[in-house]
């Protein structure tokens, strides 16, 4: 019998299905894997690390990458600066056809133009893709890579290749002409600017050169424009006469846009199969004009986050009659009402995302009623109408302003989403309760990422819930009244508010949220959630968390302590079981410390996730690598292990492990925070 | 209209045409072959055991779109959908299931290679590289040089 697994075509199958971790130490098993684990190991490549050493061997396996994804994140007046790295070895990477680099600090205009000076000489016949993103401290400087019209010229026509252009800025007119005039087969652009102070509004491009685009782009099928100041209907008329192959639209914060002008645009492109308009003006109308009988089919993400012109009647056009959505986010919309889930039976069975975070808000429109006060009705018909969506993957239901009672209520719902992969229950009106959260890591083996309030969940059942549902990420939001941000006491009144000063100070969180769902691996980049949630819980009804937390929990308590007696047990027998393996483990290693093979295995652990690093034997491995002599990991081992330490000693106020935890990245957040306090110039 | 197909052992299965195409290799055969319809198609490595697993496979997903072979389509973003059937299914033993793996690739049912495979990325999933050599009796056929160089490497692939 051969073996198929030493015939490469069949590995390379495997192995596409393969987390990173795992075909780290898939590489070194046998010559064969060697040969092929690299292929599919650098064929894309994110949210790299940028140490000397990653870039030779980057250099070296250059030709198997076709897509890279690369944060420059030291100052280019260092000594050895990343963007000069980056320059020398794109002349290695012939394959290369998507690359998305980001800038994380100032003043970087002449990086740029190295950059684009290696693109131009070795790339410009295979990038398809060229993505150019700004983030932290760079994303408040919005001068970084304002083009000049002559280093447009100088650049762009070069790329002939080129389909999918996304810039972390809005040109120019200039800049926009010669763009559109170069690369006239462009499918996807993307010009996104983020709300700052230094943000020159008048220098945005406006509607001619909108029209333009429309003209000129026939292949044209996504468009994302994000606070364009000076673009109006006007011009969004004229683009609808061209672009009718338009299927997707994202135009976030382009507030100079009325409901009609979006409306006009919407019906103007009936293969529109993808629209986001969050914070924007749009209203029922234009739901209604994409749930026509000839569209709805048609119709597979649509979010409309924070539209305070959004009602009840809107949505229930949508769910009733879209049945091929796939993404559906109206968090946000205060005047959505949890009548929602009552009235209709849902007829998009198909949804795998769904968010609904913030809704059944008090609004100060007049002709609203205040919400009435949800009953436990109300809930049995939310989460039966859930129950329907069996596709479920992720869902988003924070911020609520009435209590879930998931385990109550919602438990056999919840049970029976088989698929469910994200849960959101951030925010919460009642307390987060242990017999929950080991609920939901036993019987949704599924769940992968759980985002939780950190108020109250004791730090050592984190480690328990490891041990039940290895692959959960958990992730602690600190709650609103706890963190830095003071703007609480008047946010019920800023929520429903439809001036710009709102909107712009909400918009981090689509922005932040938008950058989160690209960063699977890094460690860092899930904590930077953390942080950043703390700078968007502005949502108003948190200030009673504490008050309703006690009374929930006692009535919950009684009913739970039986049905919780069987997983407990398994826990527990697990427990035991784990803990037999890590000493031998342990045992091992500590004897074999010279194998490479088991230092491989260690670092396969290490990368599996954050809290595999709150397992009692880190601090083993940490003295393994310090002995091996691979000092590049030594630091982040010893994080690791501090953070145990952490959640050993102080169990009950384990707050500061998550801060530290993520002060790594918080530098890059901060910048978003920062847009929140700033934002009110706007 | 019906196709019969013969396993390397001998047996004859007689399956719907639509079936037998999901098959790759079969259907180009079927395009070569049109006027001789009459003998059986010989499956040369693969036995009667897995052809008929296979077939039941396919009978099953007779109605599936075709998966699209694109090179840019990156499938470690997207695993393919398994449902209940394919998770019974897939309760097999090892040994089995790569048997399965091998006749999936020679008679290049593309399907239920992926499956397969993800099968065994499930088992490989988290081992350590010796683990996995134990397992799938693999010899560590590095010389000390290409040792060294791989441990230099991996320490360093933290992507």
């Amino acid at each position: 019998m051969s073996d198929p697994l030493l015939i490469p075509e069949i590995l390379r199958i495997v192995f596409d299905a393969l987390e990173t971790s795992s075909l780290v130490a898939a590489a070194v098993v046998c010559r064969t894997w060697s040969r092929v684990a690299p292929e599919v190991l650098w064929r894309s490549i994110r949210h790299t690390q940028t140490s000397e050493a990653f870039f030779a061997l980057l250099r070296k396996h250059g030709h198997h990458v076709r897509s890279l994804d690369i944060l420059l994140n030291n100052s280019p007046h260092s000594p050895n600066p990343t963007h000069i790295r980056l320059a020398r070895i794109l002349p290695d990477t012939p394959r290369l056809m998507n690359l998305t680099i980001g800038f994380s600090h100032e003043g970087t205009q002449d990086a740029w133009l190295i950059i684009f000076q290696v693109i131009k000489d070795y790339l410009a016949e295979t990038l398809r893709s060229l993505a150019l993103s700004l983030r932290g401290e760079a994303e408040l400087e919005q001068t970084v890579y304002r083009f000049t019209p002559e280093d447009a010229a100088a650049f762009f026509p070069a790329l002939r290749q080129l389909t999918r252009l996304e810039l972390d800025i809005l040109p120019t007119d200039n800049v926009m002409s010669t763009i559109i005039a170069s690369l006239p087969s462009l499918v996807k652009v993307s010009f996104k600017e983020m709300p700052s102070p230094s943000a020159i509004i008048h220098d945005h491009f406006g509607d001619d050169t909108l029209y333009l685009l429309g003209q000129r782009l026939e292949n044209l099928r996504d468009l994302t424009i994000k606070f364009n100041q000076r673009l109006t209907s006007a011009g969004f008329s004229r683009l609808a006469s061209n672009c009718k192959t338009l299927t997707r639209l994202d135009l976030c914060q382009c507030h100079q846009l009325n409901p009609v002008g979006l409306e006009m645009l919407v019906e103007a492109c009936p293969l529109l199969s993808s629209v986001t308009l969050n914070d924007s003006n749009a209203h029922d109308e234009l739901l209604h004009k994409l749930a026509t009988p000839a569209r709805a089919d048609g119709l597979r993400v649509l979010s409309i986050r924070r539209c305070p012109a959004i009602t009840t009647a809107g949505i229930q056009n949508i769910v009733q009659r879209c049945s091929s959505l796939r993404e559906l986010d109206f968090s946000g919309c205060p005047r959505v009402l949890i009548d929602v889930f009552t009235e209709f039976d849902w007829g998009c069975m198909h949804l795998s995302t769904l968010g609904f975070s913030g809704i059944h808000q008090q609004t100060l429109q007049e002709d609203d009623e205040r919400p009435r006060r949800v009953n436990d009705q109300d809930l049995e018909s939310m989460y039966r109408q859930l129950g329907r969506l069996t596709r479920l993957e992720e869902l988003d239901m924070s911020a609520l302003p009435f209590e879930l009672r998931l385990f109550a209520i919602g438990r056999s719902t919840i049970e029976n989403m088989r698929r469910l992969n994200k849960l959101d229950i951030t925010e919460r009106k009642e307390g987060v309760m242990d017999k929950e959260m080991i609920w939901l890591a036993t019987f949704i083996p599924s769940l992968r990422t759980l985002r939780v309030d950190s108020y109250g969940v004791r730090r050592r059942l984190l480690g328990d819930l490891v041990d039940i549902n290895s692959l959960l990420h958990i992730e602690l939001t600190s709650s609103p009244t706890q963190g830095p941000f003071t703007f609480m006491d008047n946010a019920s009144d800023a929520f429903d508010d439809t001036d710009e000063s709102d909107d712009s100070e909400d918009s981090e969180y689509s922005g932040s949220s938008e950058d989160s769902e690209g960063s699977e691996d890094l460690e860092g980049s899930e904590d930077a959630d953390d942080s950043d949630d703390a700078g968007v819980s502005e949502d108003p009804q948190d200030s009673d968390d504490s008050d309703d937390s006690g009374e929930s929990e006692a009535i919950e308590d009684t009913e739970d302590s039986e049905d919780f007696g069987d997983s407990e047990n398994t826990e527990s027998s697990r427990d035991s079981e784990d803990s037999e393996n890590k000493s031998t483990e342990d045992s091992e290693n500590s004897n074999e410390s010279s194998d490479p093979n088991d230092s491989a295995d260690e670092l396969s652990r290490h990368l599996q996730g954050t809290w595999i690093g709150s397992d009692s034997d880190t601090s083993d491995s940490s003295e393994m690598f310090t002995a091996d002599g691979s000092d590049s990991f030594d630091s982040e081992i010893s994080d690791a292990s501090d953070h145990s330490e952490d959640s050993g000693s102080e169990s009950g106020s384990g707050m500061e492990g998550v801060d530290g935890e993520s002060g790594e990245i918080e530098d890059d957040e901060e910048s978003d925070d920062n847009d929140d306090n700033g934002s009110d110039t706007w | 209209m019906k196709v019969t197909l013969e396993s390397s052992d001998g047996q004859v299965f007689t399956v719907d045409k639509e079936v037998a195409e999901l098959s790759v290799i079969i259907k180009e055969m079927l395009v070569i072959e049109q006027a001789n319809q009459d003998h059986p198609i010989p499956l040369l490595n693969v036995g009667a055991v897995e052809l008929a697993k296979v077939i039941e496979y396919c009978e099953h997903h007779r109605n599936d779109p075709t998966i699209d072979d694109d090179e840019d389509y990156d499938s470690r973003k997207k695993p393919i959908e398994m449902d209940d059937w394919d998770k019974q299914f897939t309760i097999v033993n090892k040994e089995m299931m790569f048997e399965l793996i091998l006749a999936a690739n020679s008679m290049q049912v593309k399907p239920l290679l992926h499956l397969g495979c993800r099968y065994a990325a499930d088992i490989v999933k988290r081992m350590s590289p010796t683990e996995i050599r134990d397992l799938f009796q693999i010899d560590d056929d590095f010389t000390p040089e290409e040792q060294d160089k791989i441990e230099w490497e991996k320490q360093w692939t933290k992507l």
